[in-house]
């Protein structure tokens, strides 16, 4: 023991440039893992089109922008006939873009008891409008307006009160919602609603209300019927790419840092492989040698973590309000999580370990003569 | 046949007494496909406290030799016996300790530890036997005084001189008392007086605490000073 702490002490203070700079190597394969991780990590927390496949979409057919479409009261007529049996609820929405702090932001217009129950919308904070000049927003609607509940958000010129906060079950656009009447007056008639949202009857067959509607000559001249979660997933290719791109970012976040830390241990302990040489021959042990090599990696390791996560933290916290990342209108929140960080800690000192080992063993395999002659 | 006879038997035998015994020793290496014979054939025993030396020109095999006999290699063929271990059927968990106990090695590039001084490096030895920390050091400390390195001790090798250093070494070789000292070829990368004064040093060693010695060198001038002489040529043994 008492050799291995004098050995240690000795080659900091000795090869401090060279021991730096495997701590540097390993801290850069830190910080990578735990930012790449953390992006992937907050990618794929972004839910895609909750399960709603009770709703039916009716749109215009062939339109790439909902807020291109226009919906016609004789559809809204023919949906509005199947009810109570087939439909128990059709709710006409106004959809619109609107440009807020130069960010995207969705404007959903729906009658207001539909947004509970057909729209699936729950109340986080506040409460929902209950007269005119009122709001409710989503969460990422309110990073992007800087402000949540009592403030106060321009829409087309009038100004509107944000009395509620409310969470979408599906994707998590950042929308303002408003009632139905409140838009109609805002936008005027002429483009009138986008789409409908049509509620299938319970003990109804979803597939036996979409064949209905698409059978309507109102409805299949000009409209196209879809299951509501399948809709929002064609919506939402760009999204599910990016969540491929999250997880595809996990991986090599892993791979980096597995065989970054494994590599600056085996090459290091490739270039000390004359001196376990002289060790071995001066009658130190294998067990002593790999356990002076594994207190070395494991202390540079963690050192190298160490420096890693902190210069990972600095750099997620130095982050200003104007670098944040939106994916359709959503804030992207960079958490660096401490599961995140335990598992950086354990790949880091496992596969250090693992390096440490192998590189021994191959080490050691060779006779004491070789590694005087490397 | 009981015990007492058995060991009589085994101490009439030829090189029963011998700190080396070596039957029929080879060494051959593979190099790609080709079969490459470093050693073949090599019949000898030394005797302890003895000064002896390995001559031959260079890729002779003088250094295989020493590695063999030092536990840092094993033959192919043969039977070695240094201080009473049979090396050649031994495994590295029982050569680590073999080499620990009974051997001190220096080498032609000294091969001291660069991030260690002076006193450092002769304890490691001590260190390895299990010694405590500032026992090792005292005992270290009075053989760089025996080397005349006294008040070199805390210098690093690189800020010690080819001569200075390989004395560190023979410190370090002699320091737990082994039962050989193998020395490489210990003049070659020495000036003159530096090679003698090195060879004077272990021939101190020799004579003082009876320590034994084998020496690789292709300096045929300094085999006058040992007891003995292993000749070889071409990885076979020509006694002189």
């Amino acid at each position: 023991m008492a050799a291995i702490i004098i050995l240690i002490l000795s080659e900091l203070r000795h090869d401090w440039r060279r021991i730096g700079l495997n701590i540097i190597a390993i801290a850069t394969v830190v910080f990578a893992f735990l930012l790449l991780f953390t992006l992937g990590d907050t990618l794929g927390s972004l839910t895609i089109g909750a399960d709603i496949s009770r709703n039916l979409v009716v749109i215009e057919g062939d339109i790439v922008d909902p807020s291109d479409a226009t919906l016609d009261k004789s559809a809204i007529q023919a949906a509005e006939e199947l009810t109570p049996n087939l439909v128990s609820n059709v709710s006409p929405m106004i959809y619109r873009h609107l440009r807020i702090n130069d960010k995207l932001v969705q404007l959903r217009a729906a009658e207001l008891e539909d947004w509970l129950g057909i729209h699936h919308l729950s109340l986080a904070d506040g409460r929902l409008p209950d007269g005119p000049g009122e709001v409710a927003i989503t969460r990422g609607a309110a990073s992007i307006l800087g402000g949540d509940l009592d403030s106060n958000v321009t829409i087309f010129g009038s100004d509107f009160r944000v009395v509620g906060l409310v969470e979408p079950s599906g994707t998590p656009f950042a929308s303002i919602w408003i009632d139905l009447d409140q838009a109609v007056a805002l936008y005027g008639p002429t483009r009138g609603y986008q789409f409908m949202l049509v509620e299938v009857a319970v003990g109804a067959d979803g597939d036996v209300v979409k064949s209905a509607l698409e059978a309507d000559p109102r409805i299949n001249s000009q409209y196209q019927v879809f299951f509501e979660d399948k809709y929002t997933r064609r919506n939402t290719q760009a999204m599910k790419d990016l969540q491929g791109i999250a997880q595809a970012l996990s991986i090599i976040s892993l791979l980096a840092i597995i065989l970054g830390t494994y590599n600056a241990t085996s090459l290091q302990l490739s270039e000390k492989e004359r001196q376990l040489g002289i060790l071995r021959a001066i009658g130190f042990g294998y067990q002593t040698v790999y356990r002076l090599q594994l207190v070395q990696t494991l202390f540079q390791s963690l050192a190298g973590f160490i420096i890693g996560l902190i210069a990972a933290t600095i750099f997620l916290v130095s982050r200003g309000p104007s670098d944040q990342l939106f994916i359709f209108g959503w804030p992207l929140i960079f958490d660096l999580t401490l599961s995140t960080v335990l598992m950086g800690l354990i790949f880091t000192l496992l596969f250090a370990w693992l390096g440490t080992l192998l590189a021994t063993r191959r080490m050691l395999a060779s006779s004491p003569a070789t590694a005087l002659r490397a | 046949m009981n015990s007492e006879q058995k060991s009589s038997l085994l101490e009439n035998r030829p090189g029963a007494n011998a700190l080396v015994s070596a039957r029929d020793l080879g060494r051959t290496y593979r190099r790609g496909q080709e079969e490459v014979i470093a050693l073949q054939g090599l019949t000898f025993d030394l005797d302890p406290g003895s000064f002896s030396f390995v001559v031959g020109p260079s890729g002779c095999g003088k250094s295989t030799l020493l590695h063999l006999l030092g536990g840092i290699d094993q033959p192919t063929s043969g039977t070695l016996t240094v201080s009473g271990v049979q090396l050649d059927i031994a495994d590295e968990s029982s050569l680590a300790p073999f080499r620990r106990d009974h051997i001190g090695f220096v080498f032609q590039f000294y091969n001291l530890l660069p991030a260690l001084n002076a006193v450092e490096n002769v304890a490691m030895p001590l260190l390895a036997r299990g010694w405590g920390r500032r026992a090792a050091m005292v005992r270290a400390a009075e053989l760089l005084e025996e080397v005349s390195l006294a008040h070199r001790s805390q210098h690093k090798p690189a800020e010690l001189s080819g001569g200075e250093q390989q004395r560190v070494a023979i410190a370090r070789a002699v320091v737990g008392e082994p039962s050989i000292v193998l020395a490489d070829e210990p003049t070659g990368d020495l000036d003159t007086k530096s090679g003698l004064s090195v060879m004077e040093l272990m021939l101190d060693f020799n004579r003082r605490l009876n320590m034994t010695f084998l020496i690789a060198t292709h300096n045929q001038s300094l085999c006058s000073l040992g007891d003995r002489l292993l000749n070889l040529d071409n990885g076979r043994l020509r006694e002189a």
